[in-house]
């Protein structure tokens, strides 16, 4: 074995007791609870994390790790890195599936920040019971040709009515996150998608197309009810883009105890009322909009 | 008794008095309780009207409020957003519903927010389409099934507004408003009024319930009671047409009042009342009536005590003069008896009380064959401290000095104040003269130490005089007599001494007394005669240059009697002053006859008692030198030291007086007094007058020389001229020239000659060999 060999060998081994180390820090609800901390990674995004320290989620982990009897420690993140920060490796998109990629230390122990459950994410993590509804609009200036459709009483016909406004027109959207257009075959409707910078937020969509960077854009309904207050009479809600959506909290596939552990608190405080005074304090519109969903969920709670 | 029955026909007329106040008072109670019920019924009316307006002002500001309400709804952010949203076309499904949501949350949101004490104002509000289909409203949750339950009044299109919504069931107040969008009419938001809870909480005057009873009316018929339905009910049907009423503004509302009648029993002036005080006059006149037979009755009793009284204060007023009276005159018999026989500045007993104690003490002293010893003591110098330091200090003095003898003697003894500084001491039961000598020691002993008097030392002797019963006589007067004269002769042997009396004393006293009465008639009967003996300078072949006169008295019974016999003797007596004016009268008028020859000087002695009162003496030489013209500067006094040693302020001035006027000042006899020679440089003196015994001594006696010596060092020091008194012999004089005295008289120029004597020898030319030849 040469000198080089050696060095090599000793890296790697250092490197491996690390990861491992790593790994073994933060896996479980019995790690978390020895580590005595709860590490909550967040994206800003809208009204879940304002990234000034509250938002909706942000008071939600928070009540879990003081269910948990464990420190609260929010670790800031962004839509490309927030998998890997939680399991270990990156992962984007493919097709309908997911890609895991390079591998990264682990920051985090679970992910809230208003996170759309979707098919190929589900892959990736774990996701709780679900904590919010959603779903995308199609969202374009007032002064734009584009005209609402006229329901029907079958959703996909409405989503069919709305793409086939689509050709030619341009429609914003913002890869990795729900506003994904390969998540709803946008491709195929013939619109100019103009991708936006991944930096962008999702908040930062209508303010875009009020700036005529392009006619419409895709818009989750959150942020679409939260639009239409601030801005009205300057947007128009065309129709959908998606089927009915709900949001969740993403968990590492080997933390199923902390993932029951979420799941029963989020019950609780559902059965509490107090997840219902949460939402309304946050997102009030969406409150009154989705109040089926949260009646629903509470009632399943108790 | 006249006091009485005024008194009694006062009691009458207050009793009247007051009878008939409380009629009228009772009178005037009816009469004001009358007006009073009237007046309650008008008030109660208006009260019944304030009422009924403030409430109309309540509901009108209640109405205003909610009709504001509407206004406000109807341009609401919540509104405009829906509709913007509805002309974008948006579908319900998508996006618009939300908007409606919103708004359906701002109503809710008003509705919470607008109470009347704590009672939601509103009961619903919705928003309605304009043709009546309700949009939102907050009976209903759900905005996409909302159900009319309720036609809307199409008044409220027009402009906001209150109204009344009549139904099958009920009527309901609202208030509406229009909804416009970009100007065109949208529909209108309605708010059911809270009517009977919210518009009651604010009628409704808890604290006072039983006040007036308000119903409110719609344009038709009654919509509700607003109080108490029991008093409703109560209410006839007459009283519900009479009530008060007032239309509330910009509503369809009018408010009816009905006043709640006081019943007839709570009226202060009720039938029962009125005949309770009529009733109330029968007792209240009796009352009056008994009084006043009352006072009848016991006018004579009181009379009868009233005089009793008087009489007895009187009485009591009298026996307290009385006894202050007795009390008075026996404080002034004993301040008399003190008086008679106590000195009141002392406290010692006074002559009259001593001797009666005298004499007691000779009647036991006679029975028991005892000595009686009487002392009379004189304090020396007690004048001096009279004159220097005034009264005051004297009878300070005096005290001091009493309380000093008092504690020298026995309780047998008294010691008792004659009067100024003497003192009379008498000590029964004395057994010898040893034993009178040790008390007599002992006064003098006591008296040594010095007195302070206003922080000043003094020392004071005394003087003691001495007599013993039965031996120097034997009634007080005797005894006092000789203890007298034993004091005077102490006092003669120079003071602070005690001196037993003898019988010579008494002799001598007699003699005194006889040359007394012949010196008082010596100048009227012309036995006085001046003489006077010349002053020569020893430098200039002893020319005279001045004259002494000395006075001569031969009495045809006496005989010639020396000066120095009747001189004290005219001091003491105080006829000194009248022989000083006649010697000085009759030597200036002399030394005027001499003047036409050669001018002299004139030495006249003046003795130290004329100091006392110089004043006397001034005006005396004054009043001669005017008369005779002779010039002051010839004139000059002769005086002893002793005058000089007097702390006497007077004597000072008059000196410096004297000196003032160029009258010339000698001191006599210099030598033999206190020679303090201090005096000299304090008083204005011109000549020194060596005595006699000095000169005489001058051949055989060393002492005598050095003395005269010194004396005329001294004089020439001070610039003072020196005489020599009484040379005899030319040795003498020798030895004086030659030291420096320059004038000098005695028999070796010439003895005292008479005035005519003197004359010729003053002769021009002729007086060296006159004089050699009278040596």
């Amino acid at each position: 074995m040469t000198g080089s060999s050696v060095f090599r060998f000793v890296l790697a081994a250092v490197l491996g007791v690390c990861l491992g180390t790593g790994s073994a820090v933060a896996s479980d609800l019995d790690e978390v609870r020895a580590a005595g901390v709860l590490r909550h990674l967040g994206i800003p995004y809208a009204n879940f994390v304002t990234g000034s320290g509250d938002g909706m989620d942000v008071e939600l982990i928070q009540g879990f790790a003081k269910y948990l009897g464990v420190r609260y420690e929010f670790v800031p993140t962004d839509w490309q890195h927030v998998f890997g920060d939680l399991t270990g490796r990156h992962a984007q998109r493919k097709g309908s599936g997911a890609e895991l990629l390079d591998e990264t230390p682990i920051r985090g122990d679970i992910i809230a920040n208003g996170m759309t459950v979707l098919p190929w994410r589900a892959e990736v993590v774990d996701f709780s019971d679900p904590t919010f509804p959603s779903g995308v609009w199609l969202v374009a200036r007032a002064d734009s040709a584009l005209m609402p459709i006229a329901p029907g009483s079958d959703l996909h016909q409405d989503i069919a009515q709305v793409k086939a406004l689509l050709p030619g027109r341009s429609v914003l959207a913002l890869p990795s996150t729900c506003l994904d257009p390969g998540l709803y075959d946008m491709d195929a409707t013939g619109a100019e998608i103009r991708l936006q910078p991944k930096e962008r937020k999702l908040n930062e969509m209508v303010p875009a197309i009020l700036n005529r960077d392009a006619e419409s854009t895709l818009l989750d309904v959150p942020d679409a009810l939260i639009a239409l207050e601030r801005w009205p009479g300057s947007i128009k809600v065309i129709g959908p883009i998606s089927d009915n959506q709900v949001m969740a909290a993403g968990f590492r596939k080997d933390s199923p105890q902390l993932r029951a552990a979420f799941n029963t608190y989020l019950a609780q405080r559902m059965a509490d009322g107090s997840y219902s005074a949460l939402v309304r304090k946050y997102y009030p519109a969406v409150f009154r909009y989705y109040g089926e969903f949260f009646e629903a969920a509470r009632t399943a709670s108790r | 008794m006249s006091h009485t029955l005024r008194a009694a026909s006062r009691h009458r007329l207050l009793i009247l008095g007051v009878g008939g106040l409380l009629v009228c008072y009772l009178l005037l109670l009816i009469a004001v309780g009358f007006l009073g019920q009237q007046r309650l019924r008008d008030a109660l009316e208006r009260q019944t009207h304030l009422d009924l307006e403030k409430r109309e002002a309540a509901l009108s500001y209640f109405f205003t409020e909610r009709r504001d309400d509407m206004a406000m709804l109807a341009g609401d952010r919540a509104l405009e957003t829906f509709f913007a949203n509805q002309a974008l076309g948006m579908s319900m499904a998508y996006g618009l519903r939300a908007s409606l949501l919103a708004l359906r949350d701002q109503l809710v949101h008003l509705q919470s927010l607008k109470r009347v004490d704590d009672i939601e104002a509103y009961r619903r509000i919705a928003f309605y389409l304009p043709d009546g289909k309700p949009m939102a409203d907050t009976l209903t949750e759900d905005v996409s099934h909302v159900i009319a339950t309720q036609p809307v009044n199409k008044a409220c299109l027009d402009s906001p507004r209150i109204v009344l919504n009549r139904t099958a069931e009920a009527a309901q107040i609202q208030a509406c408003a229009p909804v416009y969008y970009k100007g065109q009419l949208m529909g209108m938001v309605v708010g059911d009024i809270n009517s009977e809870p919210a518009l009651a909480a604010l009628l409704v005057d808890h604290e006072d319930h039983e006040g007036t009873t308000f119903v409110l009316y719609g344009p038709e018929k009654m919509l509700f009671p607003l109080g108490s339905h029991r008093r409703l009910a109560a209410l006839n049907e007459q009283q519900l047409r009479s009530g008060l009423q007032l239309q509330v503004q910009d509503t369809p509302l009018r408010l009816v009042g009905f006043g709640d009648a006081l019943p007839e029993q709570q009226y202060f002036t009720s039938p029962w009342f009125l005949a309770a005080l009529f009733l109330l006059a029968i007792p209240v006149s009796s009352g009056v009536m008994h009084l006043l037979r009352l006072n009848n009755h016991n006018l004579m009793l009181r009379t009868r005590v009233e005089a009793s009284v008087r009489r007895r204060r009187a009485l009591s007023e009298h026996n307290v003069a009385l006894q202050n009276e007795i009390a008075k005159r026996k404080e002034y018999e004993k301040l008399l008896a003190k008086q008679a026989n106590y000195d009141l500045l002392t406290e010692l007993p006074n002559r009259a009380l001593a001797l009666d104690r005298l004499s007691q003490a000779i009647k036991h002293a006679r029975r028991d064959s005892q000595r009686v010893l009487v002392m009379f003591a004189d304090l020396d110098h007690f004048k001096l401290v009279n004159d220097s330091l005034g009264h005051a200090a004297g009878d300070a003095l005096l005290r001091q000095a009493a309380k000093r003898l008092t504690s020298v003697l026995r309780e047998s003894d008294t010691v008792a104040r004659l009067g100024g500084d003497e003192f009379l001491l008498i000590f029964p039961e004395v057994r010898s003269v040893d034993n009178a000598e040790t008390l007599a020691t002992a006064i003098l002993e006591v008296l040594r130490p010095p007195f302070r008097i206003r922080n000043q030392e003094f020392f004071i002797g005394v003087s003691v005089g001495l007599a013993m019963c039965p031996d120097d006589g034997d009634t007080p007067e005797q005894l006092l007599k000789n203890a007298d004269m034993a004091l005077y002769r102490a006092k003669c042997e120079g003071r602070n001494r005690f001196h037993f009396f003898t019988p010579t004393m008494d002799r001598y006293a007699k003699e005194r007394l006889v040359l007394e009465s012949h010196l008082r008639h010596a100048i009227e009967r012309e036995e006085l005669q001046v003489v006077y003996q010349p002053l020569v300078d020893l430098r200039h072949g002893r020319e005279i240059i001045g004259v002494e006169a000395l006075l001569r008295w031969h009495n045809p019974e006496l005989g010639s009697v020396p000066p120095s016999d009747f001189i004290p003797l005219a001091e003491e007596t105080g006829i000194i002053h009248d022989l000083t004016g006649w010697v000085m009268q009759n030597a200036c008028q002399q030394a005027v006859t001499w003047n036409q020859i050669r001018p002299l000087r004139l030495a006249i002695n003046v003795s130290p008692k004329e100091f006392i009162f110089p004043e006397r003496l001034l005006t005396t030489l004054d009043l001669v030198l005017a008369t005779t013209e002779l010039p002051r500067e010839q004139v000059e006094l002769e005086l002893t030291e002793s005058l000089l040693v007097q702390e006497n302020p007077g004597i000072d001035a008059a000196l410096r007086r004297l000196d003032a006027s160029h009258i010339r000042l000698s001191v006599d006899d210099f030598g033999t007094g206190y020679s303090a020679l201090s005096y000299l440089q304090r008083f204005p003196f011109d000549t020194l007058k060596i005595d006699r015994s000095f000169v005489q001594g001058v051949e055989n006696n060393p002492a005598s020389a050095a003395l005269i010596r010194a004396i005329i060092g001294m004089a020439d020091a001070l610039g003072l001229e020196t005489v020599a008194e009484g040379i005899e012999t030319e040795s003498q004089a020798t030895f004086l020239a030659r030291h420096g005295c320059r004038y000098a008289q005695g028999f070796l120029f010439s003895p005292p000659l008479s005035a005519d004597e003197f004359s010729e020898l003053l002769q021009p030319g002729d007086s060296t060999p006159r004089l050699r030849q009278s040596v």
